[in-house]
C-alpha cells in the first residue's frame, strides 16, 4: 500500500509547510530529518489526515484521503505522537484496547505484543505510574496492536534505554520486512541514516530533499538543513556517521 | 458484553464481579430501606402491604387512599426513584465530561447547563409565568440550559472544530454573563429570594411521577448510550489527537457526547434544581474503586451517584424534625468527607503521583 | 459499530414505545387546572374564589386547615375558627403559644407532615403562584388557596373568603366593619394634615447589602398614606435606594425594621438627615403587624400615627368587637 502526497501548503501564521512530493511504499522505511520546528510532526499530521491541508493532497492507494472516514483511515494509518498524554487512571490493558478501534485484535495478538516490546508484566499497572520509557514502550505497543499497513512515528526513541530502543528498532525493521510501510521522524542524524531506507530532510517547512538516504544525506544537504557544517564518515558496515565542528 | 465475558475468570476478576454485585445490592437494599424511611412514621406492615399493592394492583392489601398511601405512594417513591435516575444521571455526565475534556475537575454544569437553568428557572418564578401549564419551569429552565450549551458551542467553533480550551473557557464565559442576570433578578425580586435560593440549592421534595417517567426513559437511554461509547471516551483521555489517529471522528463523536449529556443533565436541572457535588465527585469515586476505563466508570457512576443521592435525599428528609434541608446542602456535607477518606486510603496509580 | 447502531435503535424503540405507552394510559387523568369540578348545584356548597382567581367548590363548612401563611393563622383566630387548624407554620405569631405541628413556612414544606394531617384545604400566600402550591394542589389533589392582599381591601376580602369558607362568616363580617371603622377613625385623625406639613419617611427595611426600603405599590406606602407621611422612596416595589437620595431628601422620620440595630443610623448616610438630627428614629414595634397583611396592620397605621403626629390616638379606638383570649393587639407594648 502506497501514501503519498503532493503540492501540500499549510500556512500557520509565521509557519508556513510546502512539500510537493513525498511518497512511502511497502517495504521500506522513510525517515524524516531537521532541526527543530522545521515542521516534521506538522508533515506526519498532514500524511494521516489528522490536519487538513489548504491546498495538495494526500493519497492512499491513489484515492484522495478525505474521501475516507477516519476510522477506515486508521484501519490503514496508525500514528504514534510525540506527546505523552495524561489519562486519569487507565490501565495499560486499557489504552492497549483503545488502539485495536479500527481493527479489533483477539487475545493472543495483545500479548504477543507485549511480549515482543517485553512490557508484559505492565499489562495492568495503571498507566501513570509507569516510568517515561515505559509508557513510551506503551504508546509504541499501541501504535503496532493498531494493525496498520502505514505506521508513522514520530521520535519513536525518545526517553529511551538503549536496550529498549534496540527493541523499537529491531520490531520496526522486522515490520519493514513484512511489507509494513514506516515513516518515522527522527532528529538523531546517526539514527537516521542507520535505520532509514529512504530519507526527506526539511529545513523551515520545506524539503531539502527526499530520497534514497545515501544520495540525500550529503555534508551539502545537511548544512542547508541544520545550518552548520556537517562532515560524514562512512564505516564498512554501510553506516554513515556525521560530526559537526 | 466484554462484562459478561470477564464474570468467569481468574481471581481478580472473582473480585471485580463481587464488588458489582455488592454495588448493585446496596442500590437495591438502599431503594427498599428508603421506603420505611420519613418524618411521619408509617408501620412496617402498611408500608408492605402498601407495595404489595402496587405490585398487584386491585389485590385489596392496602386500602388505594388515605394518607400513609399519598406518603409512600407520591411523595417517597418518587423521591427515591428520582434521587436514584438523578444520581445516576450526574454522575455518568461527570464521567463523560472529565474524559472529554481531560479534566479531572470538570462537571457536566461547566458548559453552561446550570446557568442556563438557573436563568430559566428565575425568569419562570420571577414573572409567574405559567403559560406552559404545571411543568412551566421544568419546560423553560430545560429550554434554557440546552439553549446555553448551544450558544456556547457555536461560540467555541474555530475553523471546523471546537477546542477544548475554547470551549472550556466559552463555558466559563457565558456562564458568568447569564449568572449577572439571575442575579439581577434576583436582586429586584426580594420577596422570591428564598423560593430562587431554594431552587439554587437543589430538592427532590416535589418530583412527580410524570417527571420521573420522562427522567427514567430518556436518561437511562442516554446512560445507555453513552456507555456504549465507552472506547471512543478511553481514546479521548489520551488527547484529540491520539484519538483520531486510532480511527475516532473526534468532532463528531464530542457533539455526541456534549449533546447526550446537555440533555440528560439538562432535565435533571430542571426537576431538581442544581444538586453539586455529585458530577464532580462521583466519577473519581467510581475510577477509584472500579478502575479508569470508562467501560467500568460509567456503569459504576451509575450505580454510585443512585446510591449517594438516595442516601442524602434519607439524611436530608429525617436530619431535623419538621424540615427538610435542601439536598445541595447534604450532598456536600456527607459527599465531602466520604470522598476524602477514600482518597487517602484507597486511591493508588494515578491518583498518588 | 453496526452492532452499537442497533441496540441505539432498539433501545429508542423500547423508550418510545414505553413513553407512548404510559401517555395513553395516563391520557385520562392529566392533571387538571386546579379547580374541582362543581358538584350537582341542588346541594349546599361552597364556593371560594383565590388571589390568583381560581374557583373552588367544597361540600361544607371546612373542618381540616393547613395555614402556611401567618396572616390567614390569624385571621381564622380572629374569626373563631383556630380549631380547624390542623397545621401551622414556621413564622405563625398571633396567636402566640401556638402547639400546631410545623408543616414549613414561606420557601420550604414537609409535605410528609402535610399529607400525613390530611387536610381539606391548604392556605398559602405569594406575589404569584409558588411552586410547592403547584405540586399541592396538583400532585397532592389537595387544594392550595393562593393569598397575596395587596390593600386595605384586599385583606377585607380574605377575611370573608376565609369566613365563608369555614362557616364562621359572621364573625367575619364583624372582623371586616371593625376595620373598617378603624380605619375612617385614622383617616379621619390625620385629615387636617396639609400636603405641605406632610413629614418625609424613610423606612429602613434591611442593611443586608445595601439599604433595602419599600416604595410604591408597597403595604407599607399604603400605611404612609393613611398616615399623612410622605415617603423618600418613590420607585415601585422592595428595593435597594441608593445613599445618595436619602442624604439630598433628608427625611425627617427614619423607621427601622426590627432587625436593623439603632447604630445603623449614626453614620452616613443618616447622620446627616432631619430623622437624626431631631431623634426621630422609631424601630417598628413587632414586624408581625407590618408585614402580615392582615386585619392587624390597622394597628401599624395607629403606631404610625401615635409616633409622628396624634400621640393620643389610641384613645378613642374602636374596640374589637370579638373577645380573644389574646386580643388583636397582644404584642404592642
Amino acid at each position: 500500500m502506497q501514501l503519498e502526497a503532493s503540492g501540500l501548503r499549510l500556512n500557520r501564521g509565521r509557519f508556513s509547510l510546502c512539500v510537493d512530493n513525498f511518497s512511502v511504499k511497502g517495504g521500506e522505511i522513510v525517515g524524516i530529518g531537521g532541526p527543530n520546528g522545521s515542521g516534521k510532526s506538522t508533515f506526519l499530521r498532514l500524511l494521516c489526515g489528522i490536519s487538513a491541508p489548504e491546498s495538495g493532497v494526500v493519497r492512499l492507494d491513489g484515492k484522495d484521503m478525505r474521501r475516507f472516514p477516519r476510522i477506515e483511515i486508521a484501519r490503514h494509518i496508525s500514528l504514534m505522537g510525540q506527546e505523552i498524554p495524561m489519562p486519569f487512571a487507565l490501565s495499560v490493558n486499557d489504552i492497549l484496547r483503545t488502539s485495536a478501534y479500527s481493527n479489533p485484535q483477539n487475545e493472543d495478538r495483545v500479548e504477543e505484543i507485549l511480549d515482543i516490546c517485553s512490557i508484559s508484566a505492565l499489562r495492568y499497572r495503571d498507566y501513570n505510574t509507569l516510568s517515561g520509557g515505559e509508557k513510551r514502550m506503551v504508546l509504541f505497543a499501541a501504535s503496532i496492536l493498531q494493525d496498520a499497513v502505514i505506521l508513522l512515528m514520530d521520535e519513536p526513541g525518545t526517553y529511551l534505554d538503549p536496550d529498549r530502543e534496540r527493541i523499537i528498532f529491531s520490531v520496526i525493521e522486522e515490520l519493514r520486512d513484512k511489507g509494513k510501510s514506516i515513516v518515522l521522524v527522527l532528529h538523531d542524524i546517526s539514527a537516521l541514516h542507520r535505520y532509514s531506507d529512504k530519507v526527506c530532510l526539511m529545513r523551515e517547512g520545506k524539503t531539502v530533499g527526499f530520497g534514497p538516504k545515501n544520495e540525500i544525506m550529503t555534508e551539502e544537504n545537511l548544512k542547508t538543513a541544520f545550518g552548520l557544517p556537517f562532515r560524514t564518515y562512512d564505516s564498512p558496515e554501510g553506516r554513515r556517521f556525521t560530526y559537526t565542528f | 458484553m466484554d462484562i459478561l465475558k470477564s464474570t468467569l475468570g481468574t481471581s481478580s476478576q472473582l473480585m471485580s464481579s463481587l464488588k458489582w454485585i455488592t454495588a448493585v445490592g446496596a442500590l437495591v437494599l438502599v431503594t427498599i430501606f428508603s421506603l420505611f424511611l420519613g418524618q411521619v412514621n408509617i408501620p412496617f406492615q402498611d408500608v408492605l402491604r402498601i407495595v404489595e399493592e402496587q405490585i398487584f394492583p386491585f389485590s385489596n392489601a392496602y386500602p388505594r387512599s388515605g394518607a400513609y398511601w399519598v406518603i409512600v405512594v407520591e411523595l417517597r417513591e418518587p423521591e427515591i426513584l428520582g434521587a436514584m435516575v438523578i444520581g445516576s444521571t450526574l454522575a455518568v455526565g461527570g464521567a463523560v465530561i472529565q474524559s472529554v475534556f481531560r479534566n479531572p475537575i470538570t462537571e457536566p454544569y461547566i458548559i453552561g447547563i446550570s446557568s442556563g437553568a438557573a436563568l430559566g428557572a428565575v425568569v419562570v418564578l420571577d414573572f409567574g409565568i405559567t403559560i406552559l401549564g404545571i411543568y412551566s419551569l421544568q419546560i423553560i429552565a430545560f429550554t434554557f440550559s440546552v439553549a446555553t450549551v448551544m450558544v456556547v458551542y457555536l461560540g467555541a467553533f474555530r475553523k471546523g472544530r471546537v477546542p477544548l480550551t475554547y470551549l472550556l473557557l466559552t463555558g466559563i464565559a457565558v456562564s458568568l454573563f447569564i449568572s449577572s442576570f439571575v442575579a439581577y433578578l434576583i436582586f429586584t425580586n426580594l420577596k422570591l429570594q428564598n423560593m430562587v435560593w431554594m431552587w439554587l440549592m437543589g430538592s427532590l421534595a416535589q418530583i412527580t411521577w410524570t417527571e420521573l417517567v420522562i427522567a427514567f426513559a430518556i436518561n437511562w437511554l442516554t446512560i445507555f448510550i453513552v456507555a456504549l461509547y465507552w472506547k471512543e471516551l478511553d481514546s479521548l483521555q489520551l488527547g484529540e489527537e491520539y484519538a483520531s489517529s486510532v480511527g475516532i471522528n473526534v468532532e463528531r463523536t464530542k457533539l455526541m457526547l456534549i449533546l447526550l449529556v446537555t440533555l440528560s443533565t439538562s432535565i435533571c436541572v430542571s426537576i431538581s434544581g442544581l444538586i453539586g457535588f455529585v458530577g464532580l465527585v462521583i466519577p473519581h469515586v467510581s475510577r477509584i474503586i472500579y478502575g479508569g476505563s470508562n467501560r467500568v466508570t460509567i456503569p459504576a457512576a451509575m450505580v454510585i451517584g443512585g446510591i449517594f443521592l438516595i442516601l442524602c435525599e434519607d439524611i436530608a428528609n429525617i436530619a431535623i424534625t419538621q424540615e427538610v434541608l435542601p439536598i445541595g446542602i447534604v450532598t456536600g456535607v456527607i459527599g465531602a468527607p466520604f470522598f476524602l477518606y477514600l482518597l487517602s486510603r484507597m486511591a493508588g496509580g494515578g491518583y498518588a503521583t | 459499530m453496526e452492532n452499537r447502531m442497533i441496540a441505539i435503535i432498539v433501545a429508542l424503540v423500547l423508550v418510545a414505545s414505553g413513553l407512548s405507552f404510559y401517555a395513553v394510559s395516563n391520557a385520562g387523568n392529566v392533571a387538571g387546572s386546579g379547580t374541582f369540578n362543581a358538584p350537582a348545584p341542588n346541594l349546599k356548597v361552597i364556593k371560594v374564589t383565590d388571589s390568583a382567581g381560581r374557583t373552588f367548590y367544597f361540600p361544607g363548612p371546612v373542618k381540616r386547615i393547613v395555614s402556611l401563611d401567618p396572616s390567614a393563622t390569624a385571621t381564622l383566630y380572629a374569626i373563631g375558627a383556630y380549631n380547624y387548624l390542623v397545621g401551622g407554620n414556621e413564622f405563625d405569631s398571633y396567636p402566640p403559644n401556638e402547639t400546631l405541628p410545623n408543616v414549613g413556612n414561606s420557601y420550604s414544606v414537609n409535605y410528609e407532615e402535610l399529607v400525613n394531617l390530611q387536610p381539606q384545604v391548604v392556605l398559602g400566600y405569594g406575589a404569584t403562584m409558588p411552586t410547592y402550591g403547584v405540586y399541592i394542589n396538583n400532585t397532592l389533589h389537595i387544594p392550595f388557596l393562593l393569598d397575596n392582599p395587596n390593600s386595605f381591601s384586599q385583606i377585607e376580602n380574605e377575611t370573608l373568603m376565609l369566613g365563608n369558607l369555614t362557616g364562621c362568616y359572621h364573625n367575619a363580617t364583624l372582623v371586616v366593619n371593625w376595620m373598617q371603622k378603624s380605619l375612617s377613625y385614622l383617616r379621619n385623625s390625620t385629615a387636617s394634615i396639609t400636603p405641605a406639613e406632610e413629614q418625609t419617611v424613610f423606612y429602613y427595611l434591611d442593611n443586608y447589602g445595601g439599604y433595602w426600603t419599600a416604595g410604591n405599590n408597597t403595604f407599607f406606602q399604603s400605611y404612609f398614606n393613611i398616615a399623612h407621611l410622605r415617603n423618600v422612596a418613590t420607585q415601585n416595589g422592595y428595593y435597594t435606594i441608593n445613599p445618595e437620595i436619602i442624604v439630598n431628601s433628608s427625611p425627617d422620620i427614619i423607621l427601622l425594621d426590627q432587625y436593623v440595630p439603632y447604630s445603623a443610623v449614626n453614620v452616613t448616610p443618616f447622620n446627616t438627615t432631619n430623622a437624626y438630627y431631631s431623634n426621630h428614629v422609631y424601630a417598628i414595634f413587632n414586624d408581625s403587624f407590618f408585614d402580615e397583611p392582615d386585619f392587624r396592620a390597622v394597628y401599624a397605621v395607629a403606631w404610625l400615627i401615635e409616633e409622628t403626629s396624634n400621640p393620643l390616638i389610641l384613645n378613642n379606638f374602636p374596640i374589637f368587637p370579638i373577645n380573644l383570649p389574646y386580643p388583636p393587639s397582644y404584642g404592642w407594648n
